[in-house]
């Protein structure tokens, strides 16, 4: 069968540690990210954090093909070509293997498009802490690659992933689409 | 927090830098004080007195996702400014589409909304009951009408007993307030007090109705009971039958029997009856109230406002469409 090209984005591999489901409804475009204010605290925090940085633009927009299918595609808020650093700010570390899989992400996009040996840094203003993210060796690479094989097939997928029932859903954006039920009376 | 702004006065609404400023010209056309309204705090715009405003200001409005929503001299509805869509899935619109493509899909989605409007129009009437209005036998034959929706074989059937029920519901309307008649119903213009009040509160629910499907993925033109193209946006329609016994006749109630709205407050001319813009004014300042008030959900475990519980159905018709979970009506439980 032939399949329309897919976009993979690092929100995809984001959520895909996160939850299946609200993977699977972000990528068919049911997004309700625009009614949470923990999603607007995190982009503000993104926004303002390190406002000296921002003078010079160093976002980075990369593409590139995983298959004959699959497009991955990312903007990477800060790179300092230099270093060979990438810069990624988060609100918490509460999810950091989510953020490494981003990272991890970032640099196989680097790579693909030429730049290789990229380390990453992860930081958190709030926390006044930040995470290091080695480059890419071969068996890192290896595992994301199958990771986004099997999420492109999962998304190909007609029906949505069950509820996870984690105590992490009241936070969640998707919280009042996943739990939204009428009681019997 | 966002809020509504009603517009009574007539004025010009202009773009002033990043917000919106607000000059009422009066009948002899001098220019009073002008007004900032701070637009991230605007919710949307209910404009009803006469106003200026040119394509600088809709370019701004749309680009901040504010509805503006028109209405006449009588306080009818005339349309809204509707800014581009911003939540676009092609995945729920098909799934929609092909819902109401299949009559029975269509036929069994319709029946639930009407499950949801006649168990809120009963739960008006009971609790009334329960206060010594005589209205058993309207609630046996409302039980009754509701039974028959079962057998139903298409959408004009089904249209025509949910018809039969709202009729036999807005006659009971005069043994809920007192002082007022409702004779029958009577739309455009309507003519006594009591239909003036259903007409203005359906409107306003229609319009909240649509604000919160436009900040869902639900195409607003496709809907399930009412045939699309009814109006221009007929899901509002479809999901403010569900929504207008607990919001609009619960406030018009409240305000008849605690008299903050009286007979002065209504102008009967040959051209039916009208609210009075003082009477407006008020209806619209405890339909934002209502539309606040909260209550406790019972399977989000949290306080969620009356508003709120329409944008919850929004989501649960995106779950049945996807086939992610089977629609189930609001019925309000308290």
């Amino acid at each position: 069968m032939l399949y329309p090209l897919m976009h993979l984005t690092a929100t995809h591999i984001n959520y895909y540690y996160l939850c299946r489901r609200k993977l699977w409804l972000f990528h068919h475009g049911i997004h309700m990210e625009h009614n949470s204010d923990l999603v607007h605290a995190g982009k503000l925090v993104e926004e303002y954090s390190y406002a000296r940085r921002s003078e010079c633009n160093r976002q980075l927009a990369l593409r590139a093909r995983l298959d004959a299918h699959t497009q991955l595609l990312g903007v990477i808020d800060y790179f300092d070509p230099e270093a060979r650093l990438i810069h990624e700010t988060k609100k918490s570390n509460r999810k950091e293997e989510a953020h490494i899989a981003q990272m991890r992400f970032y640099q196989l996009l680097l790579k693909e498009n030429g730049i290789e040996d990229c380390r990453g840094i992860i930081e958190y203003p709030l926390l006044r802490s930040s995470t290091e993210v080695p480059p890419l060796d071969a068996t890192t690479e290896a595992q994301l690659r199958q990771e986004l094989h099997t999420m492109a097939q999962m998304l190909r997928q007609a029906h949505c992933p069950p509820l996870l029932q984690t105590r992490w859903c009241r936070q969640c954006a998707y919280y009042d689409y996943c739990y939204i039920d009428e009681a019997e009376n | 927090m966002k809020k509504s702004y009603y517009l009574f006065n007539p004025g010009r609404l202009s773009r002033q830098n990043n917000t919106l400023k607000f000059v009422p010209i009066d009948e002899e056309g001098k220019e009073g004080q002008a007004r900032y309204l701070p637009v991230e705090s605007i919710k949307e715009l209910y404009v009803f007195g006469s106003l200026d405003a040119n394509s600088a200001l809709y370019n701004f409005l749309g680009q901040q996702g504010i509805v503006v929503h028109f209405f006449n001299y009588y306080e009818y509805y005339t349309g809204s400014f509707m800014p581009r869509d911003y939540l676009l899935a092609g995945k729920v619109q098909i799934a929609q589409t092909k819902t109401y493509l299949s009559a029975n899909k269509r036929l069994a989605l319709a029946r639930r909304l009407i499950e949801g409007a006649t168990h809120n129009m009963l739960k008006n009437l009971r609790y009334y009951v329960g206060r010594g209005a005589p209205l058993q036998n309207p609630i046996t034959q409302i039980e009754a009408l509701w039974q028959s929706t079962a057998t139903a074989p298409d959408i004009e059937t089904l249209m025509g007993i949910e018809g039969n029920i709202r009729q036999t519901y807005y006659e009971c309307f005069e043994h809920i307030v007192s002082d007022f008649a409702f004779e029958k119903r009577s739309k455009r213009p309507p003519e006594n007090e009591l239909n003036t009040l259903i007409s203005f509160g359906n409107m306003l629910c229609y319009t909240l109705c649509l604000r919160q499907i436009f900040h869902t993925q639900l195409n607003p033109t496709i809907s399930f009971l009412h045939e699309p193209g009814m109006r221009r946006y007929s899901l509002a329609l479809d999901l403010a039958e569900v929504f207008k016994p607990l919001l609009v006749d619960r406030t018009i109630f409240s305000m008849l029997n605690k008299k903050i709205l009286q007979a002065s407050d209504f102008r009967t001319e040959l051209r039916g009856c009208t609210l009075r813009p003082a009477a407006a004014k008020k209806f619209v300042t405890h339909w934002e109230e209502r539309l606040q008030t909260t209550i406790q959900h019972r399977t989000l475990k949290r306080k969620v406002s009356y508003e709120h519980l329409v944008r919850l159905e929004c989501y649960k018709l995106i779950k049945h469409v996807l086939e992610i979970q089977d629609y189930k009506p609001f019925k309000a439980w308290w």
